[in-house]
């Protein structure tokens, strides 16, 4: 492909794509030329030259936006441009800007609204709730969930004091790029200028940094092309900038943003000759051809592996299968890509593929959902495409012999999604909070704790399988409820009190027991022998008493960061919020701990790994599910907050979660064991009713034929039997 | 062969399904004519029996445990309509405890249908083949076994796993539909029998 010369970015294509043909008048303006006076006349004559200007330009514009209109993948050699739109050859030092090299033959205006990077869009509906970027301070104990989608339950970054800067900076590795990367994108979607928020140009916190622009080779690279531990790097220096040349192989970044102090002066250094300077990239040569193009390996449609980056999730603990036994998801088993049911088109709009959901375009997309696909839009549905359902030839289900008030009552995915409900609590890590996908050590303890089949109502009331995590933060408690204290505030305030580095609670109930301690445990000659020395009994006292004193650490540790934390917000009434209690002061500044009425926890709707149906809840029956001993909604959901385990309360049960009234359920699954002899006695009863009606027909037609011997009663009818 | 023969019923009734899964919809405003159908028909048969208005029949009156039976089945299939239609009117649709007394009205049905049938059965062959005359239509009660027939069959047929979804809502349709004909039709049997029969 060649280049063409500097283009407008973002030059409008969206008009033909929404309007009419260019030059056609519309339909009134047709009317009132032929019914209207000479003023209209000339009204209609006016129209019609802006018409044919704004034609010409929509097709100028449409001009400006290549396509090879082909199934086949077009091979692009392609001309590096930087952020300052100058061509970069092989001796250049800027990164690559994808929003300049690409943006010469594609609409970037409109993919930066996409889904994936344009968060804030109002166009791009938020949806049912997704997994949330969930913020972990360990040195404060601190887990919350964030999102810019306004998901119920979820935090937007600025109400916790997390800037876009420093979300970005945590959770760009995970991010496709745009938005929070792009400010001016966000200027637009909200009419609130970055610079106002930010206190003006000057202290653009990403003037050094430059933007993390959305990066096509994320998603449109072939194979392993694009590194993404290498962009996570980046990201994580703040390097948002160079994220995307180091990532694609183009060359390697020497420096780091993160370690340049907040006033330093990209120009001045240099005039200076500092050693402090902006990354600066070194191009491989040989990526580059005698004409100084650079191949680009790019597929149209993004590779599951693209997807999995960012969308892998990972059953752990004692009941996880092994990895090598798992089936994955039936879909991508059969050959299908992740596209195939979210596809998007040009603006990105992903469809995310739930029942209901809203196309920012308003394209038809009902069909893409389970049920949609599998059995059909629903008859009211406006759906005029695909009517009949069976898309990429899904099977109609059958579910023979599966009461229909099922589908009124669960989603497909209650019986069909996610693991295999087991008897214990089952947690699940994820590639955007557990950083799947990089080397790592990882166990499945680790926060954030993440329980997953979790059977809960949606939206629409219908029980689905969720994934559910619990936030824990220091709070202000007021009128309006609980406010998580801003994370850099509460953390400024707590750092001397905690004392807490990178383990919140093992550091903050780590004691060191005295020698009087042990003395008064073991006696005194026993206590001075090294722990090794010790018999097991002797250790298990000691193992106990650190424990104790542990909690005890802890409770002192809460209720001296309460106190100073209250202090620092001018005396409010300030808590600690972890899973299903809540850490207070009392009236005498002694520590409490009582039932949190806050915040529920933060529960977003499973739809993957896809089981096959014979691996579906129900598959072996009723009593998979209605029985008492069901493993779907016995069993305990974990919390996961970072607090000892004897300050929570009872874990509560599936059941509970789920909304079910427990006793009811007992009552159903108990009549379920006489499930057989009802069905045996319903034969028998139809049989015998069946014979009744028959011998009272047969005595009937015998009646018909002539008076037989029996038969006295000239009254007789067959009913009379019955 | 049972498979074949069910699978090619449910082919052929493929297309009535969802229409006639659709008319369930409307079963809610049928469920309301009925009931002010039964009502009258209730409050026209005690009326009957404030005034004596019936005569007593001839032929022979039943004995205690026949009427027993038959209170049983009266009282079961009330239990099952009040059940099924309060939940359907009030909630939409068959959830929860109602639908568990539902079921639960319908073991006792199960049995005194059971009973009646053996006491009619017993009675035929104890005076073979006589029929007794019995003062309700002979219609309406040849309804009643009938539409008992099809109430019970077609909730056994959706407990089997052989029907698919559209079938079973089909079965659902009919099940709830020839219920509602059979509490119409033992109103009637109640408005036109004699008070001593």
């Amino acid at each position: 492909m060649k280049s063409r010369g500097a283009l407008p970015l973002g030059a409008p294509n969206s008009m033909t794509e929404y309007g009419g043909p260019a030059g056609v008048a519309t339909p009134a303006v047709s009317l009132l030329s032929q019914q209207g006076g000479p003023l209209a006349r000339r009204v209609v004559a006016a129209a019609t030259v802006v018409a044919a200007v704004f034609g010409a330009a929509q097709e100028a514009a449409v001009a400006d936006f290549a396509t090879s209109d082909s199934r086949a993948n077009y091979v692009h050699r392609i001309d590096l441009y930087d952020a300052q739109n100058r061509k970069i050859d092989a001796e250049s030092d800027q990164p690559y800007s994808p929003t300049k090299t690409c943006g010469r033959c594609h609409d970037v205006s409109q993919i930066h609204g996409g889904f994936h990077f344009s968060v804030n869009n109002e166009l791009q509906a938020a949806g049912r709730p997704g997994e949330p970027w969930m913020w972990m301070e360990p040195s404060i104990g601190t887990q919350l969930p964030l999102s810019y989608r306004r998901w119920r339950g979820a935090y937007e970054p600025a109400q916790v004091g997390v800037s876009d800067y420093e979300f970005l900076a945590r959770f760009g590795q995970r991010t496709c790029g745009g938005y929070p990367g792009l400010p001016e994108a966000k200027a637009a979607d909200s009419d609130e200028s970055e610079s106002a928020e930010e206190g003006g140009a000057d202290k653009d916190p990403f003037r050094l940094s430059g933007r993390l622009e959305v990066d096509c080779m994320i998603c449109h690279g072939r194979g392993s092309s694009f590194d993404l531990e290498e962009w996570s790097n980046q990201t994580e220096d703040e390097n948002f900038a160079w994220a995307s040349t180091a990532a694609l192989g183009l060359g390697t970044v020497d420096g780091v943003v993160s370690r340049l102090p907040e006033d330093f002066d990209p120009e001045a250094a240099e005039a200076a000759n500092s050693r402090r300077k902006l990354p600066t990239v070194a191009y491989d040569q040989r990526l580059f051809d005698a004409e100084g193009q650079v191949f680009f390996n790019i597929v149209r449609t993004p590779e599951n592996n693209a997807c999995y980056r960012c969308h892998t999730n990972q059953v752990v603990g004692p009941e996880a299968p092994p990895r090598w036994t798992h089936d994955q998801d039936v879909h991508l088993r059969a050959g299908f890509q992740c596209v195939d049911c979210h596809p998007n088109g040009l603006s990105h709009a992903t469809v995310r593929g739930f029942e209901g959901e809203e196309h920012p375009q308003q394209e038809s997309v009902a069909t893409l959902s389970c049920r949609g696909c599998h059995i059909g839009p629903d008859e009211d549905s406006d759906e005029v495409a695909f009517s009949g359902g069976g898309r990429l030839g899904a099977p109609f289900p059958e579910h023979r012999g599966l009461p229909p008030i099922h589908f009124e009552k669960m989603s497909c995915t209650a019986c069909h999604s996610g693991p295999i409900p087991g008897a214990a609590g089952q947690l699940v890590q994820t590639s955007r909070n557990h950083l799947l996908g990089h080397k790592s050590h990882r166990h499945p303890e680790d926060l954030p704790q993440i329980a997953a089949s979790v059977l809960m109502p949606n939206e629409a009331g219908v029980l689905a399988p969720h994934r559910v995590v619990w936030p824990t933060f220091w709070a202000i408690r007021s009128d309006d409820g609980l406010q998580p204290v801003d994370v850099p505030v509460a953390t400024e305030a707590l750092r001397r009190t905690l004392r807490v580095r990178r383990d919140f609670l093992e550091e903050m109930t780590s004691v060191r027991l005295t020698r009087s301690q042990k003395a008064e445990l073991l006696g005194e000659e026993r206590a001075k022998l090294p722990d090794d020395e010790l018999n097991d009994d002797e250790r298990q006292k000691i193992d106990k008493l650190a424990q104790s004193e542990g909690v005890k650490a802890f409770h002192e540790k809460i209720q001296a960061g309460l106190a100073k934390l209250s202090e620092s917000l001018d005396g409010a009434d300030v808590v600690y919020v972890a899973g299903d209690n809540l850490y207070e002061l009392n009236d005498e500044s002694q520590l409490e701990i009582v039932e949190n009425p806050g915040p529920e926890p933060y529960a977003w709707p499973l739809a993957h790994d896809v089981r096959p149906a014979r691996w579906s809840l129900g598959a072996n029956g009723c009593t998979d599910c209605h029985s008492t001993e069901s493993a779907f909604l016995i069993g305990n959901v974990t919390t996961g907050a970072p607090v000892p385990s004897g300050d929570l309360s009872p874990p509560r049960t599936r059941m509970a979660m789920s909304g079910i009234d427990a006793d009811q359920w007992d009552a159903w699954a108990t009549s379920f064991r006489f499930r057989s002899w009802f069905k045996a006695a319903l034969i028998g009863t139809v049989g015998i009713a069946v014979l009744t009606l028959l011998v009272a027909g047969i005595a009937l037609l015998g009646r018909r034929r002539g008076p037989t011997q029996h038969v006295v009663d000239s009254k007789v009818t067959p009913e009379d039997v019955t | 062969m049972t498979q074949l023969s069910l699978t090619l019923l449910q082919e052929s009734m493929h297309g009535f399904a969802p229409t006639l899964a659709t008319a369930g919809e409307t079963f809610s405003r049928a469920a309301v004519f009925a009931l002010i159908v039964v009502a009258v028909l209730v409050a026209v048969g005690i009326g009957r029996r404030l005034r004596r208005a019936a005569k007593t029949p001839d032929g022979e009156r039943q004995s205690r445990g026949e009427r027993l039976v038959e209170a049983g089945y009266v009282i079961s299939a009330a239990a099952l309509g009040v059940t099924s239609l309060t939940a359907i009117l009030s909630h939409g649709g068959m959830h929860s405890w109602w639908l568990f007394a539902h079921m639960t009205a319908a073991g006792a049905f199960l049995v005194f249908l059971t009973a009646a049938c053996f006491l009619g059965l017993w009675r035929l062959l104890a005076t073979h083949n006589r029929f007794h005359s019995t003062p309700c239509n002979p219609l309406v009660r040849s309804g009643i076994l009938l539409c008992s027939i099809v109430v019970m069959a077609t909730i056994l047929l959706s407990m089997l796993p052989w029907a698919g979804t559209p079938h079973l809502e089909l079965l659902i349709a009919v099940h709830r539909y020839s219920g509602l004909f059979l509490l119409l039709l033992i109103a009637a049997a109640f408005s036109s029998r004699s008070s001593r029969g």
